[in-house]
């Protein structure tokens, strides 16, 4: 049989397109290996590396679907959206897997033993994202694919570990289900309510989601050592956070809403912390572009967005989680001023909270920090 | 995602930014403002989200490709929203009331029943997917007495449930008077042309319920709507104290199939296909149980949007002319949809035609 032109063209172009797929398989079959290596499977324990080999399989599989035989332009865009899909899925696994061989050096398995710590009491009062250890990253994070939380390496110590319930946030808006208690039948309110909304809003319920957990600690973090009084309050519309001004009022409203849920007698119990940081917040915005300071408008559309996801938690499982012990944390911090220690403390919430509010009443006051506080703090964290 | 789940969403959006518009009301007026925008953008997305479940974007509803279930849920929906508009309207004091009106009661009741009806259409949903041809005792069983039993039991659902629609039409329509109920009869489109607006949420919220009442309508195509309005003129008439039974069999012509079938004997012949008649009339019997529970819901969902607009309607001339002509036009509708959908699933007459009927379906099971 003759062949002609045209068609010896196009079977250069099949034979191209499927030695690209094959090369690509192989690529991917090459991390599947190592995730199931043992030294790896230790590192990141087994659930995550089954889960992790599990991704990677399917993106093996996706492969299989790709037609190369009459290829075309389409047949050439299609591989090359698989290859964006699957190189995400590998680059989170390489993260994943050096953040797992990073962490057993001493100093980090000690930052992330912490942040594990907040990680389990947070399971425990959720019920979700069970069983995965925290790791060393850049930036503190968490990826969809993987749902392991990164702690940063390294961070303000102690002071920066209210930060992990932002990052569990986003496995808690994700993955939380509500039963119906009369037909069984199960939603998702977090993931709807998100639904079609800008990634930013996003971010807002997972600062919602810290402080409705973490309580004070998590506003103080935020505003006191994370956010950039220089930063545009409002940010451009594909940005993947809200402007810091933004967050600092969305957390300072959502530290009020807290206080109101509580019993008469505790409904104002955190005005001087709202009150103080607010205070502290505009005087580090001092001088800076009007750009960086939330205007009314503005204010009153990050208020907006936080009922709406308050309304949410409110209505949620996770209400019965929300912080409501700050007098144990104002006694732990009382003792800590009288007697220069606190006694022992099994709630990482309480702790840490403990800590915040003897570094803020310090920064009110004017004062030097007193020795020992975080030591004091991490010894209850992880006792040993 | 599907076209329900869309609504659904989009419904539970509206009610989780009514609630923040509630708040706003007693803030500042920036905030007010803000909420008052994105209660609109909830309301205009769940417009389109129904709009395009009843066609609107097409240019009418009848012809569109949605099944008749989703028509229904998506014309509830919306009438739910235009209750929460009208509500929230209310409350931000767009129109006065008469002394003693609650307006954030009315706003928080007409929230809850949205949410009431949120839960209740995702129970719906989720016990409904998945439910037919599962049944594998229905699928084996292939005797023509099963068979005989089947229908009956199809017959007797069909009357039941166009009677539940009945009675939740009466139960609106009895309280109203005679002859806004009798000029209602002469022609459900006409009386709900004109929706008068006031302020723009309770703008928004009539302009909803005038397209839901044109959606309820346009469920049927010219001919069988002409004969909605003759058979809900008739069941009007007929009535007594109550939704009788008797008058309901007639009017679906379900006594006519019952003595069909009494005179005739059961249909015999290839179990298999005996098998799969059953099958058929089971799915007919879940489906136009969604069909009148739709209704059902269609009518609880006006008389929610109508409870809130007769307060504005007290003060309102405008509304007060429109109002209870439309809400009448609105429950004849729904009583005349549902009694001619019934003999579509009958097989008894109409210009509705469909689905395959129970006598179609014991028809083909009867073939050689």
């Amino acid at each position: 049989m003759r062949v002609v032109d045209g068609d010896v063209a196009h079977a250069s172009a099949d034979r191209m397109l499927a030695e690209r797929v094959a090369l690509e398989v192989v690529r991917i079959r090459e991390l599947g290996a190592l995730l199931t290596s043992s030294e790896v499977v230790e590192g990141l324990g087994p659930s995550v590396s089954a889960a992790l080999a599990q991704l990677v399989t399917q993106q093996a599989t996706a492969y299989e679907g790709l037609s190369t035989t009459g290829v075309t332009v389409t047949s050439w865009e299609r591989l090359h959206q698989r290859v964006r899909t699957s190189d995400q899925v590998l680059a989170e696994c390489l993260a994943v897997i050096a953040g797992a061989r990073a962490r057993p050096l001493p100093r980090v398995a000690a930052a992330c033993e912490e942040a594990e710590a907040v990680a389990r009491e947070l399971y425990q009062l959720t019920q979700i994202a069970p069983g995965h250890g925290v790791i060393p990253a850049d930036a503190e994070c968490v990826s969809a694919l993987s749902s392991v939380v990164r702690r940063r390496y390294p961070d303000h110590g102690l002071w920066d570990l209210p930060v992990i319930a932002h990052e569990f946030g986003h496995l808690v808006t994700r993955d939380l289900l509500e039963i119906d208690p009369v037909s069984g039948d199960d939603s998702r309110p977090l993931a709807d309510l998100l639904a079609g909304s800008k990634r930013q809003t996003a971010e807002l319920a997972s600062d919602v989601f810290a402080i409705l957990t973490m309580g004070p600690a998590y506003a103080e973090n935020l505003v006191l050592h994370r956010m950039n009084p220089l930063a545009a309050a409002v940010s451009a519309h594909d940005a993947t956070h809200p402007g810091d001004s933004s967050r600092v009022a969305a957390v300072l409203y959502a530290l009020g809403l807290l206080g109101a849920s509580y019993s008469a007698a505790k409904t104002k119990q955190y005005d001087f912390l709202q009150e103080g940081l607010a205070d502290w917040w505009v005087s580090a915005q001092h001088g800076v572009d009007p750009e960086a300071r939330l205007d009314d408008a503005g204010a009153a559309r990050v208020r907006l967005e936080v009922d709406k996801i308050w309304r949410v938690l409110k209505k949620s499982k996770l209400w019965a989680g929300r912080y409501q012990s700050y007098d144990r944390a104002r006694a732990l911090a009382d003792d800590f001023r009288r007697h220069g220690i606190a006694g022992a403390e099994s709630s990482c919430r309480n702790v840490l909270n403990a800590a915040w509010l003897i570094r803020f009443r310090a920064w009110r006051e004017g004062a030097t920090e007193p020795v020992g506080v975080t030591s004091w703090a991490a010894a209850q964290i992880v006792p040993g | 995602m599907d076209s329900e789940t869309r609504i659904l969403q989009g419904a539970q959006h509206l009610a989780v930014s009514a609630r923040a518009y509630g708040l706003a009301l007693r803030r500042t007026p920036a905030d007010q403002q803000v909420a008052l925008d994105d209660l609109e953008a909830s309301a205009l997305a769940l417009s389109s989200a129904t709009g395009a479940v009843q066609g609107f974007a097409s240019g009418g509803a009848y012809g569109n490709t949605a099944s008749l279930e989703a028509q229904l849920i998506s014309t509830a929906a919306d009438l739910s929203a235009a209750e929460v508009l009208l509500a929230a309207g209310v409350a931000a004091a767009e129109v006065d009331v008469a002394p003693g009106v609650g307006r954030e009661q009315l706003l928080d009741s007409s929230i809850e029943r949205l949410e009431v009806f949120l839960d209740s259409e995702r129970r719906t949903a989720s016990r409904t997917s998945g439910l037919v041809g599962t049944d594998p005792a229905v699928a084996s069983s292939g005797t023509s007495e099963d068979l005989d039993d089947a229908a009956r039991e199809v017959i007797d659902g069909v009357v039941d449930g166009t009677g539940s629609v009945l009675i939740e039409a009466w139960e609106r329509l009895k309280g109203m008077a005679p002859d806004v109920v009798t000029k209602a009869l002469r022609g459900f489109a006409d009386v709900v042309d004109a929706a008068p607006g006031v302020g723009r949420l309770v703008r928004l919220g009539l302009q909803l319920v005038k397209r839901c009442l044109t959606a309820l309508t346009d469920l049927l195509p010219s001919g069988a709507r002409d004969l909605a309005e003759r058979l809900a003129g008739e069941w009007w008439t007929e009535h007594g104290a109550d939704v009788r039974r008797d008058v309901v069999s007639r009017l679906t012509g379900a006594h006519t199939v019952r003595a069909a079938f009494d005179a005739d004997q059961a249909p015999s012949g290839d179990p298999a296909r005996l098998s799969r008649a059953r099958v058929e009339l089971k799915e007919l019997a879940e489906r136009f149980e969604g069909v009148a529970s739709g209704l059902r819901a269609v009518v609880r969902a006006l008389a929610g949007a109508v409870a809130v607009a007769a307060v504005i309607a007290a003060v309102v001339a405008a509304v007060a002319g429109w109002l209870p002509l439309a809400a009448a036009a609105g429950y004849l509708a729904a009583a005349g949809a549902a009694v001619v959908i019934a003999r579509d699933y009958l097989d008894t007459g109409g210009f509705f035609a469909r689905v395959k009927g129970v006598q179609c379906i014991l028809d083909d099971a009867a073939l050689p």
